[in-house]
């Protein structure tokens, strides 16, 4: 099927916006709207659009990712962390919280462990949908 | 130190896939250490614990439901632990040579160190859901290990049976957990025991009571739930060895003792264990009676010995517990040792039936000294140790009272006899009776075979001569933890010519005479026992599992989306209507007042309308589909307008998804609705739609002007930045305060992702 060229050019130029966007999503989501889950999905999106986008003979690099294996270690990694406060002797995926001041560059860093489950759940989302859609992909 | 204990076996597990190559071929050997260690250490805690004291380790897991991470290491559990990893250290020894050359040996190893893991874990738990974790652990590492063939076999029928069958227990005694902490409001067992008599006055006692009875049975394969244990005897020597001797079938057994404090004295949990493991012993010696798998014959040897452990710690008496432990111990050394060398006769001939061996102590004397002395043990023939159990059995008999102890002594007396017959059925003709028929060939046995089985026969005798070995060190200890009682275990070989001595000579000689009398009788047991009713129901119940869901799948799932959608949304209508129905009051105040109306949310709703109305009179699907996507940009507006900034992110975003998955798919479909066919159906869809769309409309009238008396919502507000640093409330919620929802249903996604990858991968592509 021919494919206009407007599109492609598009959604080739947008894809390093759309990341750094993601990532802000992705850290972002503690304090303003955003967080794992929308971030996700606005990757999968992206990505997904370079399927439509894509020429027949072209083959992004970008398809090839392992998903199964990012949707798996998204799901160790959040159970992982929920694991991990077990160590410390607190129930099942307690939070913990901390920030950094370093003052002489005017920056304040602000830490929770549940960013880190966070991340999990962006991790699962992306591989989800990508292996989903990888998977209808290749059916046709 | 109990994290250690279960976590080595179960960390070493997971890394067995990436060794490297020159420590796969040497995993026995690892396995062996490992487990060698643990048995060290856990020799060191027994010096520690010796006293009465325990060694705890409790960490919170969802400590307002009362679970959490609790681990004891006393008397008993050190016992069981001792047991698991001194004999899982000689099975590993003995798989290193005898697993050498069997494809799935990497398997077998990961799948033995979890397993040994899962079985520490359950024997140091003080959390009932932490044991019953541990105790499914078993039931499932069990299940990979069954079905580990040389050869694929699909599906794998034994190993589905003996999953089922202890699953379904283990849930029923899940179940049973849950009472007594409905009861009590405590899942920790040494609570439970303390509060014990609130537990007995409960009238949910005798539901707990057969629920965990249930479970109990199906574990350690007691009538009726035994068929899956001779079945399991596919599995390799080893896992059987493992298994099926001194493991996961003592799980029952373990438990019975484990609840001694908790159900002591109670009439049904006495009767259950009694009569069960009374029925047991006799029918499962009857049925090895007649086995010529040697493999099958030590199968149903163990159901018996189960029974019997089972019965004596359920009846409650010290004596009993007593004997039931030390008899646990001798099983579980001349089980595992007799398990092994039918492993040796297998590799030298190629058979392990009794028609095709024969002769092989002239072959190889060591291992007819080794089988000789396991089976004497087995056959509780004195000075070995299954003979210094027999006679604490006997004795705990007699000092029973009434109608139990006439009912055990007799059971008792008749097992013995049997037992002794079959144990000798399984060593005179493979070892010392001339074959009936030449053997073709004989392997050479390498040495490092004879270790295991003889490490266990060497222990058989050692505590047979001077049982006082285990007496004030292992013994004392365990049953201090599960009577709580302090009390001095004296054991010797010999107590004089008294009465449970008489019993054991009137026994050695009956059994003796049965096994010569064999021959003539086995025409009789294989006619008694040649219907097996309860593996009938077993296949029944199987065969309906299997063939009702599909009738019941063709029927829902009849691949049209239509009537799912229909089907979906009259349920869902009718649910709410009658939620309506029994609400008692409920006020329905038009939301449109005055000072709510913002003049962009009507305008919003009226698009809304047109777009839905455009939706479903257009033709071509990607008409359809781009108004779909407006709607839901729409509704992602109405959203943002209503202060939802996260919502309305979330929203536009799935949107954005959707329409690139149809795009997807419809550049492979048509490009045109078929609507043919919907003629007569129309005015149904209709109805249907209104009639949805009306219900909808008016619960949500109901629920937002019904006055809402207590509301979560204040108290994530309140909370949120305090306890959780941080400004997005509805992030909070997902990764924080409900972060075990979000867990769940992240998982859910994962295996829907996996489950379309399955399903939609096409067959040439499987790998």
């Amino acid at each position: 099927m021919e494919k206009g060229p407007l599109l492609k050019t598009v959604t080739t130029l947008m894809l390093p916006f759309v990341v750094v966007l993601v990532i802000f999503l992705l850290f972002n989501g503690h304090n303003r709207a955003g967080g794992g889950f929308i971030a996700g999905v606005l990757a999968s999106g992206a990505i997904s659009l370079q399927f439509i986008a894509s020429q027949k003979n072209s083959h992004p690099r970008i398809f090839d990712l392992p998903y199964r294996w990012i949707l798996v270690s998204g799901l160790a990694l959040s159970i992982g962390v929920g694991l991990a406060s077990l160590l410390f002797g607190s129930p099942f995926l307690t939070s913990f919280h901390s920030s950094i001041d370093i003052n002489h560059i005017g920056v304040h860093l602000e830490f929770s462990l549940a960013q880190v489950f966070d991340v999990g759940i962006f991790l699962l989302v992306v591989g989800g949908i990508m292996t989903a859609v990888l998977a209808i992909k290749r059916e046709n | 130190m109990a994290l250690f204990f279960f976590g080595l076996p179960i960390a070493a597990s997971l890394l067995v896939p990436f060794l490297p190559l020159s420590l796969k071929r040497r995993l026995g050997w690892v396995a062996s250490i490992i487990m060698a260690s643990i048995f060290v250490f856990g020799l060191v805690q027994l010096s520690q614990i010796s006293d009465g004291a325990t060694m705890e380790f409790r960490s919170g897991w969802v400590p307002y439901m009362g679970v959490d991470f609790s681990f004891i290491l006393d008397g008993y559990s050190t016992l069981f632990l001792l047991m698991i990893s001194g004999i899982g250290s000689l099975i590993f020894l003995f798989s290193q040579e005898y697993m050498n050359s069997h494809k799935n040996r990497v398997k077998f190893y990961a799948w033995m160190l979890a397993f040994s893991g899962a079985m520490i874990g359950l024997v140091t738990s003080a959390n009932l859901i932490i044991l019953f974790l541990f105790w499914e652990m078993t039931t499932i590492t069990s299940f990979f290990l069954i079905g580990l063939k040389d050869e694929e076999q699909d599906p794998p029928w034994n190993a589905i049976q003996a999953f089922t069958i202890t699953l379904v227990g283990g849930l029923a005694m899940l179940a049973g957990f849950l009472l007594i902490y409905d009861v009590l409001g405590t899942m920790e067992i040494s609570e439970i025991a303390m509060r014990a008599p609130e537990l007995h006055a409960s009238n949910l006692l005798i539901p707990i009571v057969v629920l965990i009875m249930l479970g109990i049975f199906t574990k350690s394969a007691l009538i009726p739930f035994h068929t899956w244990l001779p079945r399991a005897m596919v599995a390799p020597t080893p896992v059987s060895a493992y298994l099926h001797s001194a493991t996961m079938v003592t799980g029952g057994v373990f438990l019975t003792g484990r609840f001694l404090s908790v159900f002591g004295g109670v009439q049904t949990w006495e009767t259950m264990g009694l009569v069960g493991g009374l029925a047991t012993l006799m029918m499962g010696g009857i049925i090895a009676l007649k086995q010529t798998d040697l493999k099958a014959l030590l199968a149903y040897s163990t159901i018996s010995q189960l029974g019997i452990m089972v019965a004596l710690y359920s009846i409650g008496t010290e004596a009993a517990a007593l004997a039931a432990t030390i008899h646990l111990i001798s099983h579980a050394i001349f089980k595992g040792g007799l398990f092994l060398v039918v492993g040796i006769v297998e590799h030298m001939t190629g058979s392990r039936d009794l028609d095709r061996v024969g002769g092989l102590a002239g072959i190889s004397p060591l291992l007819a000294i080794i089988a000789t002395l396991l089976v004497l043990s087995s056959g509780a023939v004195p000075p070995l140790a299954g003979f210094v159990s027999k006679e604490l059995m006997l004795e705990a008999s007699i000092n029973s009272t009434g109608l139990e102890r006439w009912l055990l002594l007799i059971v008792l007396v008749a097992g013995s006899i049997v037992t002794l017959a079959y144990s000798l059925k399984f060593l005179i003709p493979t070892f010392f009776n001339q074959p009936s028929k030449p053997i073709d060939s004989i392997r050479r046995i390498p040495r490092i075979l004879f270790i295991a089985p003889g490490v266990l026969a060497g222990l058989s005798l050692v505590f047979g001569v001077i049982p006082q070995l285990l007496g004030p060190n292992l013994l004392q200890p365990a049953m201090l933890a599960i009577t709580g009682e302090q009390r001095v275990v004296h054991l010797a070989f010999w107590n004089g010519f008294n009465l449970p001595f008489g019993f054991t000579i009137v026994s050695i000689v009956f059994g003796f005479v049965t096994f010569k009398l064999l021959n003539r009788i086995n025409r009789i047991l294989v006619f008694v026992t040649s219907r097996s009713i309860f593996d009938g129901a077993y296949q029944h119940f199987l065969g309906f599992t299997y063939n009702a869901p599909p009738r019941i799948f063709w029927y829902l799932q009849n691949g049209d989306i239509r009537y799912y959608i229909t089907s979906m949304v009259i349920f869902l209508g009718i649910l709410v209507f009658a939620a309506f129905y029994v609400a008692e009051e409920i006020s329905l105040r038009f939301l449109l007042e005055v000072d709510n109306l913002n003049p962009l949310g009507i305008i919003l709703a009226v698009f809304l309308g047109l777009l839905g109305l455009l939706l479903v009179t257009r033709k071509g699907r990607l008409e359809a589909v781009f108004s779909l996507g407006m709607i839901g940009m729409t509704i992602a507006a109405i959203f943002g307008l209503y202060s939802a900034p996260d919502l309305a992110l979330t929203q536009i975003l799935v949107e954005l998804l959707m329409i690139v998955l149809f795009v997807l798919v419809l550049m492979r479909t048509l490009k045109m609705f078929n609507r043919g066919s919907r003629g007569p159906r129309l005015g149904f869809d209709l109805i249907i739609s209104i009639f949805f769309g009306a219900i909808i409309s008016v619960a949500l009238m109901g629920v937002l002007s019904t006055p809402q008396t207590s509301s979560i919502a204040t108290f994530f507000v309140d909370n949120s930045l305090i306890q959780a640093n941080a400004k997005n409330i509805v992030n909070t919620i997902l990764i924080d305060f409900r972060g075990f929802d979000t867990m769940g249903e992240i998982t859910v996604i994962g295996i829907a992702a996996l489950s379309c990858l399955t399903m939609l991968r096409s067959p040439s592509e499987e790998d």
